[in-house]
């Protein structure tokens, strides 16, 4: 059954579809932020990761016509977003990658300060620094199943993994992500982040 | 760790593109109402080519044509097949004046 979500979002891309695409907008607002946390847990690194997600929104709006509702248009569209990564990187193999200098925290920096003080931007920052310590894939999960609020189901058709599979990594990204938030500030000021 | 408090910390972890992300894409995505409406009009023009080829040739030799339903036959003037692919040819350049106008 379709929620008043998705009942809107077909209306809209059938708009989009029929010439208006002021309306695609739309679309990229509600999108771009969780397309990006995913964009730079495959590409670790910020530019080349915004450049990849234009690029996955531009591809999205020109296949949209071939869009058969068939799948949720998260679902299709964290696919598309995860294929112009991964061909991103393989574009880019022979390049050097600069890594997420704007998003990285020396441990000693947070050892001098008191967590719950900790601006939105700095607690950002940490766990970016975290999820980039987890595996690309692990990290990738988490995200789709937490940030993108993906059922499992969903987040097999994107990552074409197997729904034991994906709960299997889950599982294990979850437990990594503990365990290197532990490593990070330590058991006794983990609770104040 | 609870899931519900991974979540709360995802959650605090999304990151944005930058301020200009929407409207630079936004140019992209008018910038491909051109090419899209280039496509449609030279794929119509070729269809439109190819079903006039198919009458001169195929079609084309049979000028007097029996209707359904009527006992005479209508015969078409000499040269029909050849003066329509003409007049076709000259809507097709046409639409592309037009459309080379429209491009710019």
């Amino acid at each position: 059954m379709k929620t008043n979500k998705e009942d809107h979002e077909t209306q809209l891309i059938h708009q989009i579809v029929q010439g208006d695409t002021a309306s695609f907008r739309i679309l990229v607002d509600r999108y771009k932020d969780v397309a990006y946390s995913l964009a730079c847990s495959i590409i670790k690194n910020p530019e080349a990761a915004e450049d990849a997600l234009q690029d996955a929104f531009v591809k999205a709006f020109r296949s949209l016509p071939k869009f058969r509702f068939k799948a949720s248009f998260s679902t299709w569209f964290y696919r598309i977003v995860i294929n112009t990564c991964y061909s991103t990187i393989e574009k880019q193999k022979k390049q050097p990658t600069t890594p997420l200098d704007n998003l990285t925290l020396s441990h000693q920096s947070l050892d001098a300060n008191t967590f719950d003080l900790l601006q939105d931007e700095e607690r950002k920052a940490i766990i970016n620094q975290i999820l980039n310590q987890l595996k690309p894939k692990e990290a990738l999960v988490l995200k789709l199943h937490y940030l993108g609020e993906l059922p499992i189901a969903e987040i097999a058709k994107v990552t074409k993994m197997t729904v034991a599979n994906i709960k299997v990594v889950l599982h294990r990204a979850r437990k990594n992500f503990q365990s290197a938030l532990d490593q990070l500030l330590g058991n006794e000021k983990k609770h104040l982040l | 760790m609870k899931k519900d408090r991974t979540q709360e910390l995802l959650k605090q972890s999304a990151l944005t593109p930058s301020d200009d992300f929407t409207n630079q894409l936004m140019q992209r995505i008018e910038q491909e109402k051109p090419i899209r409406f280039l496509v449609w009009h030279l794929a119509a023009i070729a269809g439109g080519l190819t079903t006039m080829l198919v009458f001169v040739f195929v079609i084309g030799n049979q000028l007097s044509i029996r209707l359904p339903g009527m006992a005479t036959r209508l015969d078409l003037p000499p040269h029909t097949p050849q003066i329509l692919l003409i007049v076709f040819v000259m809507l097709a350049l046409n639409r592309l004046i037009i459309l080379k106008k429209e491009m710019v």
